[in-house]
């Protein structure tokens, strides 16, 4: 009974997105003030009912109940419980099903915390979301239905894919997705204010923590993502390119550019319409992300589903979205006026800089993915655009993002000063400087090594500083500087980690694509390789039987330079069920960098395949994806920014806001 | 039917909580009627009562922008103390916030005048309200056109008793099946060396029909046929093959050949049984009727196949309508654990796992009653033990193993037999 419960909470979510969809609007333009309460209402109770329908499907799966066919087709009863669990998503009806919960979760936030909005603002944007939600639901029920059922169900399910029972990819969706349907808020606050014919700082204020929680999340789930990656598919690299990848980085940079163009809305009241295009465009190149990954048409690990019916109305959502709301913005955006002046050098100069370029960067991706596609559909000609493509379009157009972004907090407002900036920023030249030369006699190249080494120090010192600078470190007394740093505000501190990680992740990109060592050979037990001054010796072999695989393990002994002795256990495994294998690789993670280890199959001679990498530098990249994170969260726990800020004084102390 | 219920529940506290507003404030509104019908001085009864919270006051509107335009202000401040700003720059920054202010509040103002004569539309609530209802029932509609509202859950812990016997019925059919293979193999072999051995022939044909092979079945049954010089029995075999290998179809082959064994004096069930099942085919009910009940008739009483033939004979009848009250004149005893009928089996899928297994533990216990009572009955004794093991009673198995072992300890190939089942089934044997 309770799979069906889930079922008609699902349909009921439908009747309540289609109402969402529609009385907010009518209420909104009628200014009605009961009907515009009834809003609120219904985007609340559209997640309350997405939501009973997930956990319906979970205890579906958590019981193995066989006689849904989702369960039947994608679990298994020998899977240990936490894939039963994350079985949930790791398919295609369960994932859209996530997805809508989550899109409804942000509505219904919105909902809770928007209290202090506008009421016909707020009706607006959940009519928008409705009118996403809506869409997508009906593609579930219609198309991708979770709840269908086996009238005589077998005693056990089809098991689920291998390379997915990872505990790093399994939480990866949940996030990635809180990313990507993140952005829609913001999407929604845009199409409302194109609709209301209004964007002013206010507006601004409102839709900035939405975004900011969303590109929290997108970088931690793309951070997951590259990880798994790394470690599950067991041949070192951390990312490909590809146009899964590509899906979710061009929301991500397109969120990364919303997010400072924002700022110069509430600030100083410019950019609106640009940002209005922003907020769309990284919520247009999710919704695509999507069709990508859903609809078929890449083939790859994500692609539960080629069913063509299901790409079509995808695709259809997407133009009625995207064409919607461009249409919309054509008509409306020319009625919204412009505020404050400012120099070319400015703070609002760095960000437009910055803007211009991540755009840059979004439409080059965009073009790597979607050519081969185009392509291929007009021709018929497979063509692949790979790293080669994107390490010669992308790494250009970063360069000088990553060198503005150490000027850019540094100017004020309006106009600035570059030789005062400059002369700030000295230090931060001078360590780079110096890192350069150290890079140099340490390792002796290669070139774009000495470069990004130093473009990294550049902009790791560069954002300390202008945080030292605002506590005035060294220029007051220690106490002082204390204080300054607790009255700063959480953004503040946010702005300097998020930066200083950027700096980290290049730090890490550079030393482990200039100096990675790997080798592949042959290995009989006992025997030894060297690699990078590293001594490996293959120990030992042996097979065990796990929960639902049998794996073949390793046990490889390396000695590192200085003398210290590391043992790593890569696993070859089997799934038994679904008869896949998968490589557990060997990692030993260090600040320096990582000692990674894969075992292989036996060759003729009764040797093993193995596979050596020392890899420097590399967890900084994720370490560096980590700071950025802390950076937003940060910057989100802004008091200023959390919902509710605007005070009412007359009603703050009968009744306190819910968020405080 | 509990189903129903919560399914209506849910709809209904959803309707309410979001047509609260509408409800709520029309009762106000109802209320604010009568006091003003009390009150005929009041000078205001035409006018429509509106008692809705005015949220869309300006007042809220320019307080919530000040908040911000505050906040830009004292961060001006501070960026005079970082020495970002100086003091002429931050004084034109200030002017030009204020100006925003100003302009802010002109724009509130404005919008507050020119709105305030469409503020609120009673009369579209009651409509909105109906057509929210209106959606509730297109949610309803589409729920019971994909939803499957009378199937239960069937969580795998609920369904121990099928797993049980699936495994059981698998270790079983392993079993047979080798033993199967084995036979088909040395068969073969023998009658490489000795083709006119019709008892070989016939064996290998029994063995492939036993292992689901039924078109290499026909070959072997076709190869005793013409050795017997076309005996009745060998032909029926060989016809049950056919029909087998054409999926249950009665060829022209399969009737050829029964056709041929009826005129024979085999007195082979199926001869009759198949012809009859060929009429049904045909549509021609009366005649398999005819002769199903001359086979019944004739049966001996204890014959396997009776209750089957009959309970076909009252099927057809039933279908067509046909009389064959007195036509029988046999009594099939009933079987000693009478097969769930199709009542039972309704009523299976209805109950919860729990009452499926109390149905299961009084079946089981009928049956220990009753060979209490007639104990001479090895057949039973072996499906006793069997159901002890399946509802995972094994100490109940064991005592049964060993009574059935004394029952029957003078006929030596009974107590192999049960030892082999206990062996099966994995209790203790001596």
């Amino acid at each position: 009974m309770i799979v069906e419960i889930g079922h008609y909470a699902l349909i009921l979510s439908l009747v309540m997105a289609v109402a969402q969809s529609t009385i907010p609007f009518v209420a909104a333009s009628r200014r009605d003030p009961v009907l515009l309460m009834i809003a609120p209402r219904l985007a609340i109770t559209c997640f309350a009912l997405v939501a009973a329908s997930f956990v319906a499907l979970t205890y579906a799966y958590v019981t193995s109940d066989f006689s849904v066919l989702n369960v039947l087709a994608n679990s298994h009863t020998s899977k240990p419980m936490i894939y039963k669990i994350t079985g949930v998503w790791a398919n295609h009806e369960g994932s859209m099903l996530l997805w809508v919960m989550i899109l409804t979760l942000f509505g219904g936030a919105v909902a809770a915390f928007g209290r202090n909005l506008p009421p016909t603002l707020l009706a607006r944007v959940l009519g928008v979301m409705g009118l996403i939600a809506a869409g997508f639901i009906l593609f579930i029920v219609l198309t991708s239905n979770p709840f269908e059922r086996v009238l005589n169900p077998p005693l056990d399910g089809e098991g689920m894919n291998p390379l997915l029972q990872d505990p790093g990819i399994a939480i990866h969706p949940p996030f990635l997705y809180l990313g990507y349907v993140g952005f829609s808020v913001a999407f929604a606050f845009a199409v409302a204010a194109l609709i209301e014919g209004r964007v002013d700082p206010a507006w601004a204020r409102w839709v900035r923590p939405w975004t900011l929680a969303a590109w929290v999340f997108l970088t931690a789930g793309i951070g997951l993502g590259s990880w798994w990656a790394y470690y599950e598919l067991g041949w070192g690299g951390w990312w490909f390119w590809d146009p899964v990848e590509n899906a979710s980085f061009m929301p991500w940079l397109a969120g990364t550019a919303l997010l400072h163009s924002a700022i110069v809305v509430e600030k100083r009241d410019a950019l609106k319409s640009w940002t209005i295009f922003l907020a769309i465009l990284a919520f247009s190149f999710s919704l695509l992300g999507t069709f990508l990954v859903r609809s078929g048409a890449l083939t790859s690990v994500h692609a539960f589903a080629t069913d063509p019916t299901r790409g079509v109305f995808i695709l259809f959502l997407l133009f009625a979205a995207v064409g919607g709301s461009l249409t919309l913005y054509a008509w409306r955006a020319p009625t919204l006026r412009g505020g404050g002046l400012f120099q070319p050098i400015s703070r609002e100069g760095a960000l437009i800089f910055n803007n211009v370029l991540l755009s840059i960067a979004a439409a080059m991706v965009l073009l790597g993915t979607l050519y081969p596609l185009l392509l291929e559909t007009l021709t018929g000609e497979k063509i692949s655009v790979g790293a080669p493509f994107f390490n010669a379009t992308f790494v250009p157009i970063m360069t000088p993002v990553i060198i503005a972004m150490a000027f850019g907090p540094m100017m004020p407002w309006k106009r600035a000063d570059l030789f005062a900036v400059m002369g700030k920023l000295k230090i931060a030249l001078s360590v780079a400087a110096v890192v350069v030369l150290v890079t140099l006699w340490l390792s002796g190249g290669p070139a774009f090594a000495l470069f990004g080494m130093g473009l990294a120090a550049w902009l790791f010192v560069g954002s300390i500083l202008e945080w030292v600078g605002r506590i005035k470190l060294f220029r007051a007394p220690f106490a002082t500087s204390l204080r300054r740093m607790r009255d700063l505000p959480r953004s503040a501190h946010g702005t300097m980690l998020a930066h200083a990680g950027v700096a980290i992740v290049v730090a890490g990109i550079t030393g482990s694509q200039a100096w990675t060592q790997e080798s592949v050979q042959s290995l009989g037990i006992g025997e030894s390789a060297h690699i990078a001054d590293h001594r490996f010796t293959l120990s030992d072999i042996r097979e065990y039987q796990g929960p639902n695989f049998v794996a073949r393990e390793a046990t490889v002994t390396i000695t590192t330079p200085g003398e210290r002795t590391i043992v790593l256990t890569p696993e070859k495994r089997v799934y038994t069920v679904e008869g896949m294998p998968t490589t557990e690789a060997g990692i030993r993670s260090g600040f320096t960098g990582d000692i990674y280890a894969v075992i292989g199959d036996q060759d003729e001679s009764g040797k093993w395949i193995t596979r050596f990498y020392v890899k420097p530098m590399i967890p900084w990249m994720w370490a560096g994806g980590l700071v950025m994170v802390f950076g937003g969260l940060m910057s989100l726990s802004d008091r200023r920014y959390r919902i509710g800020a605007p005070v009412r004084s007359h009603k703050a102390s009968a009744k306190p806001a819910p968020a405080e | 039917m509990t189903i129903a219920i919560v399914l209506g529940a849910v709809t209904l506290l959803v309707a309410g909580f979001v047509l609260w507003p509408i409800w709520i404030n029309r009762k106000q509104a109802q209320s604010v009627r009568s006091d003003a019908k009390e009150n005929p001085s009041d000078t205001n009864i035409d006018s429509k009562p509106d008692t809705a919270p005015d949220i869309l006051r300006a007042d809220d509107e320019i307080l919530r922008d000040l908040a911000v335009y505050q906040d830009q202000l004292s961060e001006i401040d501070r960026d005079i103390d970082r020495g970002v700003l100086t003091t002429e720059q931050a004084s034109a920054a200030r002017i030009e916030v204020q100006r925003r202010i100003l302009n802010a509040d002109q724009r509130i103002k404005e919008q507050s005048a020119a709105q305030i004569n469409i503020k609120g539309s009673p009369r579209l609530r009651p409509l909105i309200a109906g057509l929210v209802a209106l959606f509730l029932i297109g949610g309803v509609g589409l729920y019971l056109d994909l939803g499957s509202p009378a199937l239960p859950d069937r969580p795998i812990a609920s369904r121990t008793a099928e797993i049980n016997a699936v495994r059981q019925a698998e270790a079983m059919g392993q079993d047979r099946n080798d033993v199967l293979n084995r036979a088909v193999s040395d068969l073969s072999q023998k009658l490489l060396e000795n083709p006119d051995n019709i008892q070989g022939w016939e064996l290998l044909g029994a063995s492939l029909m036993a292992l689901g092979r039924p078109a290499e079945a026909q070959t072997a049954f076709l190869e005793a046929v013409k050795l017997s010089g076309r005996d009745g029995d060998y032909l029926a075999m060989y016809a049950e093959s056919v029909i087998r290998a054409d999926n249950g179809q009665i060829n022209a082959i399969a009737r050829g050949a029964l056709t041929e064994a009826a005129k024979t004096d085999s007195t082979d069930p199926r001869i009759q049984y198949y012809l009859g099942l060929g009429d049904i085919q045909d549509g021609n009910y009366p005649a398999a009727i005819d002769r199903w009940v001359v086979l019944a008739n004739n049966a001996p009483a204890d014959a396997g196949w009776l209750p089957m033939v009959v309970s076909r004979i009252q099927d057809a009848a039933l279908a067509q309508g046909i009389d064959i009250e007195g036509r029988l004149d046999v009594k099939p005893s009933p079987p000693m654990m009478a097969g769930p009928t199709e009542d039972d089996v309704k009523a299976a899928e209805e109950m919860t796992p729990q009452e499926r297994q109390e149905m299961i533990a009084s079946m089981v216990n009928n049956l220990a009653e009753r060979l209490e009572a007639e104990p001479e009955n090895p057949e039973g004794w072996a499906r006793l033990i069997r159901a002890y093991s399946v509802i995972g009673d094994m100490d109940a198995a064991q005592a049964a193993y060993t009574r059935a072992t004394t029952q029957f300890a003078d006929r030596s190939e009974l107590v192999a037999r049960f030892t082999t089942l206990a062996d099966e089934l994995g209790l203790r044997v001596n």
